[in-house]
């Protein structure tokens, strides 16, 4: 920087002093971007440590047994504190939400990439980013008074009656325990949360699928093959990496939403095998039962424990993406693509 | 040099915020005093205090305090609802000048304040009201203590169950599976309905107990009475509970519940929740109780709460000790006819001058403060 700066320097005439600011100034830039990196490290690590200051009581009392505990009962003199019901919510929404929400933010990137070009893509592509600009609590809403009667009434009633009836995943699409399909359950959230997510991993999977080098696409075209199987062929091979990182960044958005889906989950502690009984999620329940100042010391406690929790499971997928990331960029001939190490660095950080 | 002017704008700017902040919050603070200071002459002004405590009956006071305003000028009286726990324990720690509580104060909580003696003021009445959501069924819908039970505990899952078709012969109940509505979040409605199913069914108090938030065995949760309005009002066949002022303002169905020492079914209203208080007895004991009342016409799942005030007010200065006496006095009296407007429940007459009597009891270096002449005429 300093080196290609200094002619244009000289010409301005004053070259000691120009240099010497510009120093200066590459100094405190440094020193202070530094200063921001590891305030954050910090602040993760501070954040963690005020929470297993409390939160590791809840495993002093139960044990390891804490993490596949089904209880979660608050009243006085009868408290006992387990996590699985939470750990199975939270878990279970975030992966339908995943399997719904990538083929279409796939299918929307290619398209906005490879097939409509012009004002369709535009409109497309604003109407996908307004959708990303809905604050979480109106996605709640629209859940309580839209989609979840629409559930009850009619798609999980028609789903019970199809996919319910294949062998292997029918169990998954079943009335629920009360006999009925009435009610929040996992399945709702999920949904909503496919559609929370489907914006971010549109964006970042139209970055992806544009840095596909051109020569890859003609090349294909070139020896005759049609658009699908130049997507297929060129484009997703390339991309792959890319996506998958996309999709970590939705699955956290997902891990970690609240209010949408503590309005729509049900709110119940059961863990069953179909989709359609309510369910529970750690960001939910903290929401819901944080608020009272005085609550009885290994109740907070335990809620701050499944906030741990939940930090884990998200470390745990970003690590987890970040191989997927690495191992599909091998697999990519002529080494890692360039968007994915991008991608792999942004998960990292979040 | 541009991007220099710019900062120094900016720097300017926040340091105008900061101290405009500081000085708005003096002047704040300047304007209580001088209400106090104001309270010396003759027609009594009263000042600023707080408060913190239960949030059922926030609305009530939060609308005495507002009225009260206009007998007292000065007595801005400012009232944090953050839960009965939070209250008790902001006097016991003295950040607050008085407390209030949806439970009598239990043993464990008067040793938490040592040589201070607490006198606990009942001050209105409230109801938890059985809701349901049950499409082609107009008639109110009668329940019982242990079907209502039952139906939260998962064992009665059906709307034309036995148990619940025996309690409404003259009703063409559906074969449609219940679906039970509870709170997420802890709530003293909770903690009345469950010590009500606790006192009905001995199957709930071992299973389950009582408690601001429990275990349920059965339902999905909504957070706050609007939380649980909504998942009842969404789903055909749904049941669930809420406070008896939010019921009214909904167009769920309300249930008649039968009552302790009757066959007859009451149905909530201001009238029979007052009711549940006639037994009430002064000084409030650590298991005074208005649920279950056997008093006539009584509405089974009520509830009341107390303001939480010490004995003992020399430490709070003799114009807040003043401001406090003469909102007592005037919330037992005047202000019982104010709650009506908002669905909650005044207190039995005599229940109102017990509170009247143990307003004596009050004392402010060694002696009694008479309430001034502007609450009392």
């Amino acid at each position: 920087m300093g080196a290609s700066d200094a002619p244009i320097v000289e010409k301005a005439g004053a070259p000691a002093r120009r240099r010497g600011r510009t120093r200066v100034g590459d100094a405190v830039f440094k020193g202070m971007t530094r200063i921001v990196a590891f305030g954050l490290v910090m602040l993760l690590v501070l954040m963690i440590g005020v929470l297993a200051a409390d939160g590791v009581r809840p495993f002093r009392e139960f044990g390891w047994r804490f993490l596949i505990g089904r209880n979660w009962n608050p009243v006085a003199g009868r408290q006992s504190f387990g996590a699985l019901p939470f750990i199975y919510g939270t878990v279970v929404t975030s992966t339908i939400a995943i399997v719904l929400a990538v083929p279409v933010a796939v299918g929307l990137a290619l398209l906005l990439n490879e097939v409509a070009r012009g004002w369709l893509a535009n409109i497309v592509a604003v109407l996908v980013d307004l959708l990303a600009a809905i604050p979480s609590v109106v996605f709640g809403l629209w859940g309580v008074f839209v989609l979840q009667p629409a559930m009850d009434r009619t798609i999980e009633p028609f789903l019970a009656n199809t996919v319910g009836k294949v062998p292997l995943v029918g169990p998954l699409f079943r009335a629920n325990v009360s006999g009925g399909f009435q009610g929040g359950d996992v399945f709702t959230a999920g949904v909503i949360l496919a559609v929370m997510i489907v914006p971010i991993v549109t964006a970042v999977g139209r970055e992806v699928v544009s840095t596909v080098p051109r020569d890859l696409r003609e090349a294909a075209l070139a020896l005759g093959s049609t658009r699908f199987e130049m997507v297929r062929m060129a484009v997703l091979p390339y991309s792959r990496s890319g996506i998958v990182g996309a999709s970590m960044l939705g699955l956290g958005r997902a891990l970690g939403e609240t209010i949408a889906v503590a309005m729509v989950v049900g709110n119940s502690l059961g863990i069953h095998v179909s989709l359609f009984n309510g369910g529970y999620t750690i960001p939910a329940v903290i929401a819901n039962e944080f608020r009272e100042a005085s609550s009885e010391g290994l109740h907070k406690a335990s809620l701050l424990a499944l906030a741990l929790i939940l930090i884990a499971i998200a470390l745990m997928f970003a690590a987890l993406s970040r191989l997927l990331v690495r191992r599909s960029a091998a697999l990519v001939s002529g080494g890692p693509a360039p968007p994915a190490t991008e991608l792999a660095r942004l998960e990292g950080a979040a | 040099m541009g991007r220099k002017g710019k900062w120094a704008v900016v720097a300017a700017l926040s340091a105008f915020a900061v101290v405009g902040a500081a000085c708005s919050s003096n002047s704040d603070a300047a304007s209580g005093g001088g209400g106090g200071n104001g309270g010396g002459s003759s027609p009594f002004e009263g000042v600023a205090m707080t408060g913190a405590g239960a949030t059922f009956p926030d609305p009530v006071y939060e609308y005495w305090f507002k009225t009260f305003q206009s007998m007292e000028p000065g007595a801005k009286i400012n009232y944090q609802a953050i839960g009965s726990g939070g209250g008790i324990e902001q006097l016991q720690q003295k950040t607050v000048d008085f407390g209030a509580s949806d439970a009598p104060l239990q043993s464990t909580d008067i040793t938490g304040f040592g040589s201070t003696t607490i006198l606990q003021f009942p001050t209105v009445l409230g109801g938890v009201a059985v809701a349901y959501n049950l499409k082609d069924v107009s008639d109110p819908l009668k329940f019982d203590g242990s079907t209502v039970a039952d139906i939260f505990l998962g064992k009665v899952k059906s709307w034309n169950d036995p148990a619940i078709t025996s309690l409404n012969p003259s009703v063409t109940l559906p074969d449609k599976p219940i679906q039970v509505c509870h709170r997420a979040d802890e709530s003293g409605t909770t903690f009345v309905f469950t010590n009500w199913l606790s006192q009905e069914s001995p199957e709930w108090q071992s299973k389950v107990g009582a408690d601001k938030a429990v275990q349920w065995p059965v339902g999905n949760g909504g957070n706050g009475n609007d939380g649980v309005a909504a998942c009842i009002s969404q789903s055909d066949g749904a049941i669930g509970y809420v406070e008896y002022q939010y019921a009214v303002t909904t167009d769920l169905g309300v249930a008649l519940i039968k009552g302790k020492n009757s066959s007859d079914f009451v149905a909530p209203s201001v009238e029979s929740i007052s009711a549940a208080a006639g037994g009430l007895t002064l000084p409030i004991q650590p298991t005074t109780n208005v649920l279950n009342s056997d008093a006539p016409g009584a509405y089974p799942i009520s509830s009341t709460t107390y303001l939480l005030v010490p004995q003992d007010l020399t430490p709070l200065g003799r114009d807040k000790a003043q401001t406090l006496v003469d909102f007592l006095y005037w919330a037992l009296t005047k202000g019982q006819s104010l709650v009506k407007a908002l669905n909650y429940a005044p207190l039995p007459d005599a229940v109102a001058q017990a509170d009247l009597k143990q307003l004596d009891q009050l004392e402010f270096d060694g002696s009694t403060l008479a309430p001034s002449a502007s609450v009392t005429s």
